[in-house]
């Protein structure tokens, strides 16, 4: 069986909403297990005392990443049939911050508002409502955005094609770049930590 | 250019069957619930539990329960009859008996669910029924202090629920033109949905903390059964003839894939079971969450099975 499986029909459209369900649900799972259902829990790693956000979805990008160059390695996986999200630059930079801001103002990002909530806070709640109504408005306004929406249109990209490097290099740097990104967000955390807490300094 | 449409095809001849709206589903998810509650309730008569509080609460042993069953059941009938096509002749059904006609079998034990439900209220009885008619509290005091009748009442609330509950399901299985219906497991897979759900608003409403640890741990039993049932259900379809097959595809990649097994299976069974199996460990708070998905998706069984049904056929010759 080769993948993408939805591509080669392996099911059809009802069958892929249960499978998204199966994978959705197991990201909440882990999310939940991650601690990643309390705001308090988020916001640390704005604050840069707790970085286990970065540590986790920088973990969950490296592994998916791997996983797709060894699938497309061994010729399980065609590549050139995985969806790419096409690049908008412009449109990238102001939902980016609308989202960061959203986060910090909120606690949660929409899947961990989820979370919560499906663990019974009610901030979790409400921000769904929030995100709920603000999905609504985009929706009924879509005219209005649709020029935002095309700003800084760039097509698909990927690193390999930009830089000219090969997928496997690439890929190598990443690991790299996790690596080192884990060393220094513990020694991020621990300083901020000790910054905030003197007597942890201490120690 | 004419148009020639044999008799078979012909909308006159064999017009399309998919008549019931949202009345019957949502008849037959409050009928289910209605059944379940008489069965939690009737138990909590039979082995002589009491509040002791002087009004109705929704524990077990009080009246709460009753009253709601009492008017859900009254919704479900309303629903009922509004899908009926000839309303003014609906008193025809309680001047027959028709042993071979589960409708028939249906009006009567709808019949007998109402004393038992007055009972069960009678038991226990709420402080608007006390304070309005200060006369009856000496009767209806002796009724309640007198533990053989509390424990008849409860056994006949678990037998009428039972039937209540089977009879939701028969009235489908029953149609035989349906090959999705076509399944006598229908009956056992509504009674335990009724219950599943009856037990998860239970445990939500209840005013006692051991209660409602204990009714979370009987719905994580019942949503255990309940999903055999469903896979039963499955597997009799798939290993019968080419027509119950076409009817299980419905759900195995078919137009109801989604639905059946995301909104009646995934949220309805397996991830309230799974959040109230850490509830009762006291893994994970006890929230209203999972019973709020437990009866949403008994609804959508409901929604699901007699929407679904309607579109199965057998292959025309």
């Amino acid at each position: 069986m080769n993948a993408p499986l939805y591509k080669f029909g392996a099911f059809g459209d009802e069958t892929s909403l249960v499978v998204a369900f199966v994978i959705g649900i197991g990201f909440g799972w882990f999310l939940e297990r991650a601690g990643f259902g309390n705001a308090r829990k988020l916001m640390a790693q704005f604050y840069l005392t707790d970085m286990a956000v970065f540590k986790v979805m920088f973990t969950a990008v490296v592994t998916a990443m791997l996983g797709v160059t060894y699938l497309a390695w061994a010729g399980w996986l065609d590549l050139s049939l995985v969806y790419y999200v096409p690049t908008f630059w412009v449109t990238a930079i102001v939902g980016g911050l609308l989202m960061g801001v959203g986060f910090v103002i909120g606690g949660y990002c929409p899947g961990t508002s989820v979370v919560s909530m499906a663990t019974g806070r009610l901030d979790g709640l409400v921000y769904v409502g929030g995100f709920t109504a603000g999905t609504l408005g985009f929706a009924l306004g879509y005219p209005a955005f649709r020029d935002l929406l095309a700003m800084g249109d760039l097509g698909v990209l990927t690193l390999p094609e930009v830089t000219g490097v090969s997928w496997g290099i690439v890929a190598f740097a990443v690991v790299l770049m996790a690596v080192g990104g884990f060393a220094g967000a513990t020694w991020v955390e621990r300083w901020m930590t000790a910054k905030a807490d003197p007597a942890a300094r201490a120690d | 250019m004419s148009e020639l449409i044999s008799t078979a095809q012909s909308p006159w001849v064999d017009p399309h069957l998919h008549v019931w709206g949202w009345e019957i589903p949502v008849y037959l998810f409050l009928g289910g619930w209605t059944a379940g509650i008489m069965v939690l309730c009737g138990w909590a008569l039979w082995k002589g539990q009491r509040d002791e509080r002087p009004h109705a609460t929704f524990s077990l042993a009080s009246s709460g329960l009753f009253i709601l069953a009492f008017a859900a059941i009254s919704l479900g009938m309303l629903a009922l009859f509004l899908d009926l096509e000839h309303k003014l002749f609906v008193w025809r059904l309680y001047v027959t008996f028709e042993p071979a006609s589960p409708m028939s079998w249906g009006a009567w034990i709808l019949i007998l669910v109402y004393p038992v439900l007055l009972m069960g209220i009678l038991l226990d009885p709420p402080l608007t029924l006390t304070n309005r008619v200060p006369q009856l509290v000496p009767l209806l005091k002796k009724l309640a202090d007198n533990l053989t009748l509390r424990r008849i009442t409860g056994l006949l609330a678990i037998g009428t629920g039972v039937a209540l509950g089977i009879y939701t399901g028969i009235l489908l299985s029953a149609l035989g033109a349906r090959p999705l219906w076509s399944s006598a497991i229908l009956g056992p897979l509504f009674l335990f949905s009724g219950l599943s759900a009856a037990a998860a608003f239970a445990h939500w409403a209840s005013p006692d903390q051991p209660e409602r640890e204990y009714l979370a741990k009987i719905d994580n039993q019942f949503l255990a059964s309940e999903l055999a049932i469903v896979l039963l259900f499955l597997i009799g379809l798939t290993t019968s003839t080419e027509a119950h097959l076409q009817a299980a595809q419905l759900f195995l990649g078919g137009a109801y894939t989604a639905v059946f097994w995301v909104g009646v299976v995934g949220l309805g069974i397996v991830l309230p079971l799974i959040i109230q199996s850490l509830a009762v460990t006291h893994r994970v708070p006890h929230t209203p969450l999972a019973p709020v998905l437990v009866i949403l998706g008994g609804l959508a069984l409901r929604f699901v099975i007699v929407s679904a049904g309607q579109i199965s056929h057998w292959s025309r010759l």
